[in-house]
């Protein structure tokens, strides 16, 4: 089969065998392709973009979606696109990733009640929000080196990019950090955006010697008294070390101690050994200095007085300044973006991000953008409270509810765009061709369940080791594992189609995730082997509990409407006659769009699915179009006793008929004539 | 010549008749055939529900088929040996009642497979006068190739079975039946074990004549009623010249005898006026019953002619002697001679119906008394249920008696 996945060039069309066709190669860089773009995408995007411009102050999404369907990847892309869509707004918007149950699951913090659980959330994002922005920053600082100094600097410049990236491990103080700036010339610019202000430089020091105290204050045990008249002195013997140039500086930092634990954190980094060594030197040397060092107004004012300043800078302080700190990375064009992952892995998540969300609204919703990414549970009962009671706190501390659903008809669209039709012999077979990668579409989609994850899963169960897909023309059309399939998608796009549905869903996001699972429900069994299913409203809601994790929170009346749909939708599956017409009928109205070839490839016979009184439903095939109860098939039709019995009771049946049991004289004569005569070659039996 | 109707064996009538018996009815072993057809001709092999249920029902029913072949060959012979006693022009027909007359006479839906088997074997080997073809006629191999060969020995039996065993004559036939009915009378008088069906009886029911139809040849289970019945069948002298429906006068003698009564002090008073044959099948019969007459005087039932509750009631012990008869056997022009039990008869229970109050029975007993047409005793009123009635003095009412001994308790 000429089909083609051209999204990658590696698979280009080999040609020896026109049934095979390349499969697109997963990216090398382990991130996941976007296969499609679902609607929530403009959502996050268009939020951010408003945070970017600084339309509002913080956004607080919940990010919702079944495991596989790709949350992380909608949520990186939309930061992507965004933040690379232009660089005139001064801003930078910064990952910060953080791990969904580390951020929650503290049990000493939880036990210490409210207040444990928001220093320890707290000190977590503030912990992670200082090593990214220390990544970026150094990131930065070291393009600056290489895009803005000449030649002759540049090399100097760059070992002091290595150096700064090494030192901010050491959460460095404000005079350190401005010497590294000075010494690169980036004190007026910045290093983020250096052709825009005149005091980005200052800006970004301040954003990140706040940030870094801040640090601090999270990972150990950290108080200081700084009496300005004596630090003055000793920063201008040292500033004047730092203002030397870099051969100067190299001399200066091999003289000094090794004793920091900085060097540790290089060797984490994977820096060389030398380096490693100068690292603990320098972070040594450097946090000695000050950011007032240049300045002649301040230094002649520490002359004259003595002042003695003990900041505070206890956990318990963090609720203060992290506001603060937020404030100054945006004044330094920094905008973060948490994105808290894995949440679904968190027992009792519902309680535990409510509370710690509603307690930390006034950042994590007022002062940054906050991503949750959890899975449907969340939503569920999020809707359930919500309809429950008007007044509760949950209904207001996401800002954003944003459900990750794809339709299968936007899977498809992937598909189509990847698959393509190669060197056609005739105009006939690239028709048959194009309704072959058409039908196929609907059997990956089905097999994927919808879920980009499981979509990519189920191309490389299909692709060899040559990476062609293994798929034969006309097989998704003539196969029954295919056909099924098919058959399977056909009918609960058909479902998913009636206006009412379509309507609901649009409105409705919980409800549309229920009667996604409900839909697939029936399909879930089928892959698991199961061959019997309970498809009473109560059957259905509890499997969809059992795999999914969690209860299925729904009103008596969509219970009812979700139990029609499925049991409408495997009528249809029961009667493959009516599931064509239906679709005929989409088709007619607009509501589907599905070739003729396509849907009629759906076969009549054999019934894949068969309906009992019960309320249940029997899988006949398995999920690759084998007979069920196979074993006992081969039994029956390769069963030689068998056979002999039904033969022999065919043969008895139609020769008792024979026996002539008339008290006729002519009749028995006439009958026992050849009856005499076989007996003379019947010489075994005996009468 | 019998016009050439449908005479077809088959296993359907084989079942229907109690000739084979499976657990599975034919009719569903038919579409477990065609299901498992279906399966095995299917392209793509579609498994159903009942598969192995099917498929353990053809293997079973085959087995069966393979142990009852002799079975169905015999009654295959002796049905054939009976049409020849039909009376329809239509073979098919006449095969037909032939399977149902072997099947009633034999009881053999009430029996299991083996002694449907010895039956069915005992009525052959009659049939072949001791010299029936051997059994055994599958001794192995594959089933299916073995039908054909079967199918042949069959044919050849029953066109063996017709050469040697000749059509007897009917008289001959008649004879041997009434003789069969004395020997099993006595049996039953003397407590002996029970005289098997025999041919003749089958014969003569097959052409329905009384020999055939006055009572079922196994006589184990019949009650006071039937035998009841079957004296007052017998003492009824119907104006025929139909030999087949006549009964030999020594039947009724023989089952009064059954019920308890012993007319032997009466046997010169019956065979008076009697042809010659008659009286000397009276005196053969008084001469095999037991020696010691027995004087026991019993009762007499006057019953109601439709759902009566003594239909249920036992063949009556010999310390209660018993015979019942609708009151219409007494009164009216087909009123039977009653006259040797009159003075046989202790006491009479009398069964009211349901619509007469039992002041209108009582005068009724007492009209037939005063005519002579029932005896004078004692009179019982039975009821299905109690009544709260005026009974007339000296009269006792007893409501839904469960037998005779709870009747005149």
């Amino acid at each position: 089969m000429a089909v083609q996945f051209f999204r990658h060039s590696a698979y280009g069309f080999e040609g020896r065998d026109p049934h095979y066709a390349p499969v697109p190669k997963l990216p090398d860089d382990g991130t996941r392709p976007l296969l499609a773009r679902p609607l929530m995408l403009e959502s996050l995007a268009y939020e951010l973009r408003r945070y970017r411009a600084m339309q509002v102050n913080g956004r607080n999404c919940l990010v919702a979606g079944p495991r596989g369907s790709g949350k992380t990847t909608i949520v990186l892309t939309a930061h992507e696109e965004v933040d690379g869509e232009s660089k005139a707004h001064r801003c930078r918007l910064i990952r910060v990733r953080l791990h969904g149950p580390s951020l929650l699951k503290d049990p000493a913090g939880f036990e210490r009640g409210e207040d444990g659980i928001q220093e320890h959330v707290l000190k977590t994002v503030l912990i992670n929000l200082y090593q990214t922005l220390c990544e970026e920053l150094a990131f930065e600082y070291r393009n600056y080196c290489k895009t803005r100094l000449d030649p002759a600097r540049r090399e100097d410049a760059l070992e002091m990019a290595a150096e700064l990236r090494l030192t901010l491990d050491g959460a460095p103080d404000a005079s350190a950090i401005r010497s590294f700036w000075e010494a690169i010339g980036a004190m007026p610019g910045g290093v983020l955006f250096p052709d825009c202000q005149a005091d980005q430089g200052a800006a970004e020091i301040v954003a990140l010697a706040t940030a870094s105290d801040a640090y601090r204050s999270c990972t150990g045990s950290y108080t200081r008294a700084t009496t300005d008249e004596d630090s003055a002195a000793t920063a201008t013997e040292l500033a004047g070390k730092v203002e030397a140039k870099g051969s100067e500086l190299r001399d200066l930092i091999t003289s000094a101690a090794l004793t920091t634990g900085a060097a540790a954190s290089a060797q984490y980094a994977g820096l060389p050994a030398p380096i490693v060594a100068l690292a603990g030197a320098s972070t040594a040397l450097l946090s000695l200095s000050t950011l007032s060092y240049t300045s002649s107004r301040k230094r002649a004012k520490s002359a004259n007085e003595k002042v003695t300043f003990l900041p505070d800078l206890s956990v318990s302080s963090l609720v203060h300044r992290a506001p603060l700190i937020l404030r100054r990375l945006r004044q330094a064009g920094i905008a973060p973006v948490f994105i808290v992952d894995e949440l679904d892995k968190i027992p009792n998540l519902y309680d535990r991000l409510t509370s710690v969300v509603s307690h930390l609204k006034f950042i994590t919703a007022d002062q940054a953008f906050f991503c949750f990414l959890t899975d449907p549970a969340f939503l569920s009962q999020l809707a359930e409270a919500n309809r429950e009671r008007a007044d509760v706190v949950q209904r207001t501390i996401f800002t954003n509810l944003l459900f990750l659903t794809y339709t299968p008809s936007q899977l498809r669209e992937y598909l189509a765009e990847v698959i393509q039709i190669q060197d056609p012999r005739d105009d006939k077979e690239r028709r048959e061709l194009e309704m072959d990668a058409e039908a196929l579409g609907y059997v990956l989609v089905n097999r994927a369940r919808v879920l980009p994850f499981e979509l990519v899963r189920a191309v490389a169960e299909l692709r060899d080791d040559m990476g062609w897909l293994r798929v034969g023309a006309r097989v998704p059309r003539q196969e029954l594992a295919y056909q099924f399939h098919l058959m399977i998608q056909l009918a609960i796009e058909v479902v998913l189609s009636a206006r009412f549905i379509v309507e609901r869903i649009e409105r409705d996001l919980n409800f549309a995730h229920m009667l996604g699972d409900a839909l697939y429900y029936p399909n879930s069994q089928w892959y698991a082997g199961e061959q019997r299913f309970d498809c009473s409203a109560k059957g259905i809601l509890s499997a969809i509990a059992a795999s999914t994790g969690y209860e299925v929170r729904l009103s008596e009346r969509d219970r009812d409407l979700l139990h029609e749909r499925v049991t409408t939708m495997l009528d249809l599956v029961e009667s493959p006659a009516n599931l064509k017409r239906e679709v005929k009928l989409a088709v007619a109205e607009g509501r589907m769009q599905v070739s003729q070839e396509v849907w009629e490839a759906v076969p009549e016979q054999p019934a894949l699915v068969v309906k009992h009184d019960d309320d249940t439903y029997e899988w006949m095939y398995n999920r690759y179009g084998v007979p069920h109860k196979s074993a006992s098939i081969l039994d029956i039709v390769d069963n030689l006793e068998l056979q002999n019995a039904l033969e022999g009771i065919d043969a008895f049946v139609t020769g008792l008929a024979t026996v002539s049991v008339s008290s006729d004289p002519d009749s028995v004569v006439q009958a026992i004539a050849p009856v005499l005569e076989a007996l003379d070659k019947l010489a075994s039996v005996q009468i | 010549m019998i016009s050439a109707g449908p005479a077809i064996l088959d296993l359907a009538v084989l079942e229907t008749w109690g000739v084979i018996r499976s657990t599975t009815p034919w009719s569903e072993l038919n579409a477990a055939r065609g299901r498992l057809a279906d399966l095995r001709d299917q392209k793509e092999k579609r498994a159903y529900d009942a598969m192995e249920r099917d498929r353990d029902q053809v293997l079973q029913y085959a087995s069966l088929l393979r142990r009852t072949l002799d079975t169905i060959r015999y009654a295959a012979c002796v049905a054939v040996d009976l049409t020849r006693y039909a009376t329809a022009d239509n073979a098919g027909e006449n095969f037909g009642d032939a399977m149902r007359v072997i099947s009633e006479s034999l009881n053999l839906r009430g029996r299991d497979e083996d002694t449907t088997r010895g039956e069915l074997l005992r009525c052959y080997r009659e049939l072949f006068g001791g010299r029936a073809p051997a059994d055994s006629m599958l001794p192995g191999g594959p089933f299916p190739g073995q039908v054909d060969a079967w199918i042949a020995a069959l044919n050849a039996t029953i066109a063996q079975m017709k050469q040697e065993s000749e059509q007897k004559d009917i008289a001959l036939v008649r004879q041997g039946a009434w003789a069969a009915w004395q020997d099993r009378l006595v049996a039953l008088i003397n407590d002996a074990p029970e005289v098997p069906v025999d041919l003749d009886y089958m014969r003569c029911r097959m052409r329905r004549e009384a020999a055939g139809t006055i009572l079922p040849a196994i006589t184990a289970p019949l009650r006071l009623n039937e035998w009841s019945d079957a004296y007052l069948k017998g003492v009824q002298r119907v104006a025929t010249v139909d030999a087949g429906a006549a009964v030999p006068l020594w039947f009724p003698m023989g089952v009064a005898a059954i019920l308890g009564f012993d007319l032997r002090p009466d046997v010169s008073t019956i065979t008076s006026g009697v042809v010659e044959v008659e009286a000397k099948g009276i005196e053969r019969l008084a001469a095999r019953m037991p020696a010691q007459s027995s004087a026991q005087r019993g009762l007499l039932v006057v019953r109601v002619t439709t759902g009566s509750l003594t239909d249920t009631w036992e063949r009556p012990a010999r310390p209660l002697p018993a015979i019942s008869a609708p009151f219409e056997t007494f009164t009216g022009e087909a009123r039977i001679n009653w006259r040797h039990f009159w003075s046989r008869v202790e006491g009479m229970l009398v069964e009211v119906d349901a619509t007469e109050r039992l002041a209108d029975a009582a005068k009724r007993i007492a009209h037939a008394q005063s005519l002579g047409r029932l005896p004078t005793c004692p009179v019982r009123l039975m009821t299905r249920v109690a009544r709260q009635e005026p009974l007339p003095t000296g009269m006792v009412h007893v409501a839904a008696p469960a037998d005779l001994a709870a009747a005149w308790r």
